[in-house]
């Protein structure tokens, strides 16, 4: 998924833009992992244990 | 996963008491057989969306709004309850918890390491604590002592280590007592760790009852990635002595200062854990208050089931209802707000966290049904305790010298 680091975006209710705009390159904020996976870490909570 | 103190498997270590699994034995089967083929019928039943029986207690801790075992383990592996579906499908977990050729090693333990304990706390049970055991022989609570404990035994330990030496991705291991500090087993574990480089990337958890102190195993933590320390504390009221019998409140808060004082200069975690009961409850506030003013994060494994006549809800609600208003008058005095905090282990929001934890036991004795039936059971256990100790109840908590006479103190 890609944003305008511009816009105004939430997913499931949760705001993305502008509340992650720090995390946007290039005037884009790109994620590129399934998104809980990347709210997982950019909102802090804590360890995503990973299998092996 | 957890092996408890007998050196049984557990598949959660939240799971209820009278619920959890009491075979296999260590002694028969290896960690890793246990984890990739006795835990997999678990994970199915889970994945169908099945409630096993041993949930229960997460399920009033959810009811109450305290933030629950499974939440907290759940998100270890990225999945959140409010959005379970969409989480489970986004968890790098998904397709090898589905799988039934589950290869996979443990990466995150609780550590039972048995019962060897030097308190004899009032609500603690034989299997956890040694010097409780021989005390309820001596009063014939109990005809055996418990099983003996599985760290006792070389062979099994050097197996448990052999299981961890071949997982190089262990994230976390937690270890209880007993008390740690005194269990031989800890300090032979955490040296295997070293000798094996998990210090490098594993970080221990632990919980000690604050009233000893050992340097060599200060030594040892400080050698790894990460320490999360538990401290055990009921209240700082002198009735915590009554509680944590025969602890010592100055001996308590000093050793409290010191593990503060290390780990501010080893950058660990730390955390007050408690276990409230009818005897704590009212001066629980005295806990969170400190842990405010220090940003200390609170935590209490669930609300207290077993002994059931010293459960908070033992307290009759004419009782209950000054707790409440001190509480509550304390939470609006602290006013902060924010999304739920489940990562209990990030320090910048402990006081977020704590005002929520505070909060859910606002809601557990506003709700919680009346169970002072039980209190004439409570009266009976501890006047023999009493008896043993050459202590009275009412020393320590005078302002219940009617209710406990009431009910045939």
């Amino acid at each position: 998924m890609e944003f305008g680091a511009n816009d105004c975006v939430t997913v499931d209710g949760i705001e993305i833009l502008p509340k992650y705009r720090h995390l946007a390159v290039d005037g884009k904020l790109t994620i590129s992992k399934p998104f809980y996976q990347w709210y997982h870490q950019v909102s802090g909570q804590g360890w995503l244990l990973m299998p092996q | 996963m957890r092996i408890n103190n007998t050196g049984h498997y557990e598949y959660c270590r939240w799971a209820d008491k009278s619920q959890r699994t009491h075979a296999p034995h260590i002694q028969s089967v290896s960690p890793q057989e246990f984890f990739q083929q006795h835990m997999t019928p678990i994970r199915q039943q889970l994945l169908a969306g099945d409630q096993p029986t041993g949930c229960g207690e997460c399920a009033v801790m959810e009811q109450h709004h305290k933030v629950s075992g499974r939440q907290k383990q759940l998100l270890k592996v990225g999945v959140r309850v409010e959005q379970f579906e969409k989480t489970l499908v986004s968890s790098p977990w998904a397709e090898t918890f589905k799988s039934t050729q589950f290869t996979q090693l443990p990466q995150d333990w609780q550590i039972d390491l048995g019962n060897y304990c030097n308190s004899a706390c009032v609500f603690c049970e034989p299997g956890s604590s040694s010097r409780l055991a021989i005390e309820w022989k001596q009063l014939g609570f109990i005809d055996q002592l418990p099983s003996p404990n599985w760290t006792d035994d070389p062979e099994l330990v050097n197996k448990f280590i052999h299981t961890l030496e071949q997982s190089s991705h262990i994230q976390y291991l937690h270890f209880i007592g007993g008390e740690t500090l005194i269990t031989p087993a800890f300090k032979t574990i955490l040296r295997a760790l070293i000798q094996a480089g998990l210090n490098r990337t594993a970080t221990i958890g632990f919980t000690t009852n604050l009233t000893v102190w050992d340097s060599q195993v200060i030594n040892l933590l400080t050698q790894f990635q990460g320490v999360n320390l538990g401290m055990s504390v009921e209240t700082f009221e002198i009735v915590n002595d009554y509680v944590r019998w025969p602890s010592k409140l100055p001996v308590v808060l000093e050793n409290l200062d010191r593990w503060q004082e290390l780990a501010a200069q080893q950058a660990w975690l730390l955390q007050l854990r408690t276990t409230p009961t009818l005897l704590t409850i009212s001066s629980l506030l005295s806990v969170y208050d400190y842990a405010w003013t220090r940003k200390i994060s609170v935590e209490s494994c669930n609300f207290l089931t077993e002994p059931a006549f010293m459960r908070p809800s033992v307290l009759p609600p004419s009782y209950r209802s000054s707790v409440i208003y001190h509480m509550q008058s304390w939470l609006d005095q602290h006013p902060v707000s924010g999304n739920t905090v489940l990562n209990i282990r990030d320090p910048n929001v402990s006081q977020l966290q704590n005002h929520q934890d505070l909060q859910s036991y606002v809601n557990y004795l506003k709700n919680m049904p009346d169970e002072s039936n039980r209190l004439p059971d409570l009266v009976i256990f501890l006047k023999r305790l009493e008896a043993s100790r050459g202590n009275s109840i009412l020393t320590y908590l005078p302002e219940y010298e009617e209710l406990f006479k009431s009910a045939g103190y």
